[in-house]
């Protein structure tokens, strides 16, 4: 990772000089906005246009939609058994496939939900999330919205958010950005992030949550070195991001009241 | 309690950037706290200083707070009232833990109200008023104490009369909940059972009954009179949660007549010293505005010829130039004014004619308020508010229960010997990157939620 280009994305990022526009160049805009019904702490992205949202709380199942963004169509609640002030989640959800593991800071077991149709069904539980190259998987550090997980080049932990894919990122509690292979970047970002498709991540802002927030494109190159690019600011502060092709799914709580929101290129609208 | 204790919160800070991010709230990290003074004990309800305050809110935890004349649950999940209003049933929080690990059970409950109803509490003697069989066992002359029953995992106080007052009660800093072995249940665990040195250390408690604190730990550190104090017109704004009051307590002269008393208060010109030395100050009643709406002064009568010394005792969390002003109007009035400064804790004791106080009542209720007053100015006290608040505290109809407290205030202040000055803003200083810190409506600072930037 290269720190200096790094620095200077991270100056930009601050400056708030980016011009707003995807990887490819086309700009980016909320194209939808659907209300959550509580405040949201991840999204994935499943099989068959189906999107899981994990909130405080409970478990829903949304479906892509043309005209609508997202249309809801299933809802879970989920065990709450310690008390935590920053409830915190992760989601595991295969794009192509049908399930989606489910873990929370909020309760011990990690579960497996099942996506048949227009319902989600749990299907089995696990002590930790099972994370590819972490022997204990991933868990949330006691209390806390902290995850202990072993990512390659990172270390174990604890970080804010992390996520597999391609490449694999975390961000550390210092709010910095971290590079699965790589190493640290420079880079201050939000507490979330998602992989796009081609080696480029979505992050947040890196300021104390405000009234507005600022999605920011990184592209990561082979070396794992990172280039903060185009930018677009969002209504509301961004909670989660989950990636579905070139479109992004942003979770915001805006006045109090969680919403999700569909980004796409202009031209795919 | 050692030295003054006005707190200055000097590393710690007023969150509320306009940023434009989602950074956070972020687990880690230590705060350092500055105060004037510590108390020497982190027991329950050990003082009326800032710092005493903010570590009772550090280390324990109440079945109840009281917030905008309401009692909320805290240690306890839920108050249901029964018997026609005669009999409140308080269920605990399941999983609630002390800091050495112990759960905290309805008999834990029951050992700290028994030890609360014999404290010094104001609060705690309009409980041991309510409660059935509370005020023998107030006087010591029965170990017996009817009133409060504890089942498993539930508390039942049973009232002489109907009172929606009995909760709020539970909100007094003494009547906090602690362990068989003194252990209490707040946010942060002292690592030492005193300060040491005029330092003490606070962990996170991993288990606290809200969830773990965002902070590792909170440093509190005596630092003499270096910084300036936290409950200062000069600090961040915070709520008008304070009351800068007078106190003519009536011993010897010239405090003594009560025309000489209602001569001198009129000349205090609050609406001046509000205007050019408490910044986002206001107008009072006895009690914060936050509790009761502000009385109008009305405008100053220059009192003359009340010629006599007057010994006046100044708490050290009075600001300088508050207290400079005060002894100029007294001076002008005629008196020779000698001035002994005293700790927030010991100034209501100390043998003077006369008080110059920040008044922040121990719980967020007007009518409370007022009792404490009274009972720590015995002089302000009739026959007449005293049964005004009698009559307040059985009161079912909030509206008709307003008017009795308003009714008792102003029958308080008709002595004048509890003279309100102004309405002072509770704030605190620091630097910027924490967030979360606040001042609760009871003047105190609460870090249980504060967390810091990267």
């Amino acid at each position: 990772v290269t720190d200096a280009r790094a620095r200077a994305a991270a100056a930009a990022l601050a400056a708030g000089l980016l011009v707003p526009g995807t990887a490819s160049g086309r700009p980016l805009a909320v194209t939808a906005e659907v209300p959550a019904s509580a405040r949201v702490l991840d999204v994935a992205v499943a099989g068959r246009g189906r999107v899981v949202v994990l909130m405080d709380g409970a478990l829903a199942l949304f479906r892509r939609d043309r005209r609508q963004g997202l249309v809801h169509l299933d809802e879970r609640p989920l065990a709450v058994s310690s008390a935590v002030r920053a409830p915190a989640g992760l989601l595991l959800a295969d794009p192509g496939g049908d399930t989606c593991w489910v873990a929370t800071n909020q309760a011990e077991p990690a579960i497996l939900y099942s996506i048949e149709g227009d319902r989600l069904w749990e299907v089995q539980r696990a002590t930790a999330l099972h994370w590819p190259g972490s022997p204990r998987g991933a868990t949330f550090r006691p209390g806390t919205n902290l995850v202990e997980v072993a990512i390659a080049g990172l270390g174990e932990g604890p970080f804010v958010r992390a996520g597999r894919g391609d490449p694999g990122w975390a961000i550390g509690n210092d709010g910095r950005l971290g590079i699965a292979g790589a190493g640290w970047t420079a880079l201050r970002v939000g507490s979330a992030a998602a992989g796009l498709d081609g080696g480029t991540l979505v992050v947040s802002g890196p300021d104390p949550p405000g009234a507005s927030d600022r999605l920011v494109l990184v592209d990561v190159s082979a070396d794992g070195s990172t280039t903060a690019g185009a930018a677009v600011d969002v209504p509301g502060a961004v909670t989660a991001l989950a990636a579905a092709g070139e479109a992004v799914i942003a979770a915001v709580v805006r006045e109090g009241k969680a919403r999700l929101l569909v980004l796409q290129p202009a031209d795919a609208r | 309690m050692r030295a003054s204790a006005a707190a200055a919160v000097a590393a710690a800070v007023l969150g509320g950037t306009l940023a434009r991010g989602a950074f956070g709230p972020r687990y880690g990290g230590e705060a350092r706290v500055v105060v004037r003074g510590l108390p020497s004990t982190f027991a329950p309800g050990s003082g009326r200083g800032a710092a005493t305050r903010l570590v009772g809110t550090l280390v324990h935890e109440r079945l109840v707070e009281v917030a905008g004349g309401v009692a909320h649950p805290s240690l306890a999940a839920a108050l249901e009232e029964g018997a026609s209003g005669r009999e409140w049933t308080i269920r605990l929080r399941a999983g609630a833990l002390f800091h050495d690990g112990a759960p905290v059970t309805g008999a834990d409950v029951v050992r700290s109200l028994r030890r609360f109803l014999r404290s010094r509490s104001a609060a705690a003697a309009r409980l041991g008023d309510l409660l059935d069989g509370g005020a023998a066992y107030r006087a010591a002359g029965s170990g017996a104490l009817p009133g409060v029953l504890a089942d498993g995992d539930t508390v039942v106080l049973r009232l002489r009369a109907a009172s929606a007052l009995a909760p709020a009660a539970l909100a007094a800093p003494e009547a906090a909940i602690t362990g068989g072995r003194g252990a209490g249940a707040g946010p942060f665990v002292p690592t030492t059972p005193g300060p040491i040195n005029g330092q003490a250390r606070f962990v996170a408690f991993s288990r606290h009954v809200r969830g773990r604190p965002f902070l590792d730990a909170v440093a509190v550190d005596e630092a003499g009179a270096a910084p300036r104090p936290a409950l200062s017109p000069s600090a961040e704004a915070g709520p008008l949660a304070a009351t800068l009051l007078l106190v003519l307590e009536g011993r010897g002269k010239p405090a003594a007549r009560p025309e000489d008393r209602r001569r001198l208060a009129a000349a205090m010109d609050g609406t001046d010293l509000v205007r050019l030395f408490i910044p986002r100050g206001g107008p009072s009643s006895l009690v914060p505005p936050v509790l009761l709406p502000p009385v109008a002064a009305p405008p100053p009568a220059p009192a003359r010829g009340i010629a006599g010394a007057l010994p006046l005792a100044v708490s050290t969390d009075v600001p300088p130039a508050v207290s400079q002003r005060v002894v100029a109007l007294l001076t002008a009035a005629g008196l020779q004014v000698s001035v002994g400064a005293r700790a927030p804790d010991e100034v209501w004791e100390a043998p003077a004619a006369a008080r110059l106080v920040l008044f922040t009542p121990a719980v967020a209720d007007p009518l409370l308020a007022l009792d404490e007053l009274a009972a720590l100015a015995p002089g302000a006290d009739t026959p007449a508010a005293r049964a005004l608040r009698d009559r307040a505290a059985v009161e079912a109809d909030p509206g008709r229960r307003a008017v009795l407290v308003a009714r008792a205030e102003a029958e308080l202040r008709a002595t004048a010997v509890l003279v309100p000055l102004a309405a002072v803003p509770v704030g605190f200083r620091g630097l910027r990157g924490m967030h979360g810190a606040a001042i609760d409506a009871g003047g105190r600072i609460r870090l249980e939620d504060a967390w810091l930037e990267p």
